[in-house]
């Protein structure tokens, strides 16, 4: 089993460290142990292991401030249990990460008002069944587990000669509301998007299905970080080996960090040296819900409200939540719009360079003769002046991504009257070759996902265009084709329905058909289960009625 | 194994019409032959019948070694003889893709870049198929299937775009030299078909070895349409003296497209379908030699040979096209269709018999 390996592994690089800090005041291992196995160990010899409580009160205080050393935010809350003041007892939290009116009410309050008649051999059992109005409360025997929970946002209450914590789950933070993401806009659909929280995000996945199949599988990733992560699929929609996968890649993990997605998809993705994404994301819970309902495996992260899907196929770039929610023949016009629109942004200047340098007479004489005459005065040949352009204009978008709100005027100033108009009137580029980068790059933004490779792309194809016009255009075509057609996205083929083709599937990737005539998931993945719907659902007006009149 | 991938049938029928028909789509040397007359289209139409005729021992072969490429089973049935087979097969692929190389090269130099050397264009097309080739059978059987449609569609909208220009009178006296001159015809045609040893390579590939007959029956007739296709435009536009003098026939008849006042110059697009699918027809080709190579030397992983067979091709396809003259002297039938049946039916026949005699293989149950 992978996970006892990567257990073993972490344990002896921990013994290492230990050994290596042993006169530094923190003890290192303090900070893993969250693995079940090391918790088994614990109960099976409590004396030996050095990680388990002791019945000292008093020790376990020591033991905590010791681990927490230097931390202003931990709150550490000494009392004494029931009404006859007759057991000591203390509580480990974290400020900020706790809800504090809870604690109070829920947790100090009743233990202080506690009227049982509590011995301290019993006083654990009494207290966790009869006096805690927690919803979640967990036992706990070891340090590591503990810390670990206490640094979640858990609270920990220590029993005077009990060798048992109970963890109560108070948690209440300052987090962000569920608002519309501004990545992925819509007019008519759900305006909720996820948030940075997994808790929160878990549960807008389960108030989409509410269905016992759909399966949350978390684990901790991140030696230093301990960032939740977890795995959403539908059971018995999902293919088992691609979950079986996607799990497997994420225990293979071992690193200092996971801030963000993004950080899980360079880990587990399958073409990690490919221009084209192999790992979709999206920060939408219908979006995420239409997946996994497809029967792919969505990996949540703590601390980021987007969303990993897999397999990513590369259509589904071209589609949109919204096609769905609208009526079938605009959705599927728009959705030819952004067949068209990646083309435009992947080849248009391409195209240009290669006609103006080499093919000329591609041109309609009105055409022609117009192009040359703005050509006619620009010093550089055009694919030098496509370079410079895409490349003033990947300058000009980046700023404009990254600068501060109310600079943003000067921008566009600049950006519009110095580069579009001055370049043109000085004579340093062609004004067709403005309208090129202009079509580029409004024509980029329809396809938001393939942003970055349609990008890339470009460069390389103008490249090739300067030097080998409408051919080398070609090569650069079919060399972007047999790299994409060879990709997989977990067993998945990456340009699957188009190659290998599948007719059924062909249904969603140009054309939207109606949702009554998709009848099945998409063949690239499912196993079982592949029927969505009853066949003959579409709505047929009431039948002949003969005696109306 | 070898190769691992395996190709569905609908690939394999698509490779084999793309790699027969990509060529006539410029060259259409079926104008130049026999009945050279009006009738050609007809000759197109009975290609389909004699091509099966001449494919069926590769099929019977199939039957008895279902698992075998034709370099494997003549190993079978004449042990380190059967060697001497493998090489004259691989010669002939390794022939061809550099006559397919050259031919590539010369329209490409004579039509679109007149000022690029030949060189270039082979050694550009054959890098790029070393590159597909590396990533083995799936990926080029993928390729064949979005490659494929873009080729079909653009040739029969410019079938339909032509119909204005097309004078159908010109077809008639229908069977103005009898049948025997357009069987003559037909049967030359199946002298170019390289595909049915490509068949016999790649059939123990297929995905579902139930449908091999329908890749028999369904590509060959797509082939023969294809022709029909292409050869009608071509006569009824120029008439059959003009259409004979020209060095590319289908090239220039594109060219006579106008549309409205806005839809001209569509001859971009001949050089756009005629790279993708002469990339498909070098690429099949060159993997197949490859592999061939490697079943023949019994060697584990057939990647190591790409690149050598590569800097064979390149020079080759130089020596065996100097002149667009000399090509075409070579590849007119007088020279070609001899060789060739040499390698499509001699040698199969002679396999089969020798199957049949040694009673080697699966024998029908």
């Amino acid at each position: 089993m992978p996970i006892t390996k990567l257990v073993d592994k972490i344990n002896k690089q921990k013994y290492k460290q230990k050994r290596r800090n042993q006169n530094s005041s923190e003890p290192a291992d303090s900070q893993g142990n969250t693995q079940p196995n090391s918790q088994a160990n614990a109960l099976a010899n409590p004396e030996d292991n050095p990680d388990s409580l002791s019945l000292n009160l008093e020790q376990n205080l020591q033991r905590i401030q010791s681990v927490f050393v230097e931390s202003s935010d931990l709150v550490i809350r000494k009392f004494k249990i029931g009404a006859n003041e007759s057991i000591n007892a203390f509580i480990v939290m974290f400020n900020g990460l706790i809800d504090e009116k809870s604690v109070s009410a829920d947790l100090i309050n009743p233990l202080m008002s506690l009227q049982h008649d509590l011995k301290k051999n019993n006083a654990i059992n009494i207290i966790r069944d009869s006096s805690l109005t927690v919803a979640v409360v967990k036992e706990s025997r070891t340090f590591g587990e503990i810390t670990n929970a206490v640094l979640s946002g858990d609270t920990a209450l220590f029993i005077e000669e009990s060798n048992i914590a109970l963890l109560a789950s108070l948690r209440g933070w300052e987090a962000r509301g569920v608002t519309e993401p501004k990545t992925e806009a819509v007019v008519r659909g759900p305006r909720e998007g996820f948030v940075e929280s997994l808790g929160t995000n878990m549960a807008l996945l389960r108030r989409k299905m509410r269905n016992p199949a759909l399966k949350f599988w978390e684990l901790q990733i991140g030696r230093q970080t301990k960032t939740s992560v977890c795995v959403a699929y539908l059971n018995g929609i999902a293919n088992d080996k691609i979950v079986a996968e996607v799990k497997n890649r994420l225990q293979r993990i071992d690193t200092d960090s996971i801030l963000e997605s993004g950080y899980i998809e360079s880990f587990i993705e399958d073409a990690p040296f490919s221009l084209f994404p192999t790992v979709g994301n999206s920060e939408k819970p219908d979006i995420v819900s239409a997946k996994l309902l497809e029967g792919r495996v969505a990996i949540l992260v703590d601390g980021t409200p987007f969303v990993l899907t897999v397999p990513y196929l590369f259509v589904e770039a071209f589609q949109s939540a919204e096609d769905y929610y609208t009526r079938p023949f605009y959705a599927t016009f728009i959705r030819s719009l952004r067949w068209l629109a990646f083309f435009l942004t992947t080849f248009t200047p391409a195209l240009y360079v290669a006609i103006t340098t080499f093919h000329q007479e591609f041109l309609p004489p009105a055409l022609l003769v117009s192009i040359a005459a703005a050509q006619e005065g620009t010093p550089f040949p055009s694919m030098v002046e496509a370079l410079l352009m895409q490349t003033i204009y990947e300058i000009l978008r980046e700023a404009g991504v990254r600068l501060p709100r109310p600079v943003g005027q000067a921008v566009s100033i600049v950006g519009a009257l110095v580069i579009g108009d001055a370049a043109v009137s000085s004579g340093l580029v062609g004004a067709p070759m403005v309208v090129v980068t202009a079509l580029t790059a409004i024509s980029s933004f329809v396809i938001s996902s393939l942003t970055d490779v349609s990008t890339l792309a470009r460069f390389i194809l103008i490249i090739l265009a300067g030097f080998s016009g409408l051919y080398g255009v070609m090569l650069g075509f079919i060399a972007f084709l047999i790299h994409q057609v060879s990709l997989r996205s977990l067993g998945a083929p990456y340009m699957s329905p188009l190659a290998p083709s599948t007719f059924s599937d062909l249904k969603d990737v140009f054309i939207r058909s109606p949702l009554w005539m998709m009848l099945t998931r998409p063949r690239a993945f499912w196993e079982k289960d592949s029927n969505r719907k009853k066949p003959n659902l579409m709505p047929t007006p009431p039948g002949d009625q003969k005696g109306e009149k | 194994m070898l190769e691992e991938g395996r190709i569905s049938y609908k690939q394999l029928i698509l490779l084999i019409l793309v790699s027969r028909s990509i060529i006539t789509i410029t060259y259409l040397p079926a104008l130049n032959e026999p009945p050279a007359n009006q009738d050609s289209w007809i000759a197109s139409l009975l290609y389909y019948p004699i091509q099966l005729l001449i494919a069926l021992p590769i099929y019977f072969l199939w039957k008895r070694f279902p698992d075998q490429t034709i370099i494997q089973y003549s190993q079978t049935l004449f042990g380190k003889l059967g060697k001497v087979f493998g090489v004259l097969i691989l010669w002939y692929f390794l022939h061809s893709t550099a006559l397919a190389l050259s031919q590539y090269g010369f329209f490409l130099t004579t039509a679109v870049m007149p000022e690029t050397p030949i060189l270039f264009f082979a050694l550009t097309l054959v890098l790029i198929s070393a590159y597909a080739a590396t990533k083995g059978l799936e990926v080029i059987g993928r390729l064949s299937e979005l490659f494929t449609p873009l080729i079909l569609f653009a040739m029969i909208t410019i079938f339909f775009l032509l119909f204005n220009n097309m004078n159908f009178k010109i077809l008639t006296p229908v069977l103005e030299k009898g049948i025997l001159p357009i069987l003559q015809g037909s049967w030359i045609y199946n002298g170019r078909s390289i595909e049915v040893l490509e068949l016999a390579m790649l059939l123990p590939y297929l995905n579902t070895p139930k449908k091999v007959k329908s890749v028999f029956f369904i590509s060959f007739a797509l082939v023969s349409v294809f022709f029909v296709i292409i050869t009608i435009p071509v006569l009824t536009v120029f008439g059959v003296t003009e259409a004979q003098s020209r060095a590319l026939p289908v090239f220039s008849v594109i060219r006579l497209i106008r549309v409205g006042d806005f839809l001209e110059r569509i001859e971009s697009v001949h050089m756009a379908i005629w790279t993708l699918g002469a990339f498909i027809k070098v690429t099949i080709n060159y993997y197949l030699i490859v592999l061939g190579l490697s079943q023949l030397c019994n060697l584990k992983e057939y990647k190591p040979l790409i690149l050598p067979i590569g800097t064979i091709l390149i020079p080759l396809s130089l020596l065996v096209g100097p002149s667009i003259v000399e090509l075409r002297e070579f590849l007119s039938y007088k020279t070609l269709v001899p060789y060739s049946y040499f390698f499509i039916l001699f040698l199969p026949c002679l396999l089969l018999l020798a199957a049949i005699v040694r009673k080697k293989g699966v024998t029908s149950r």
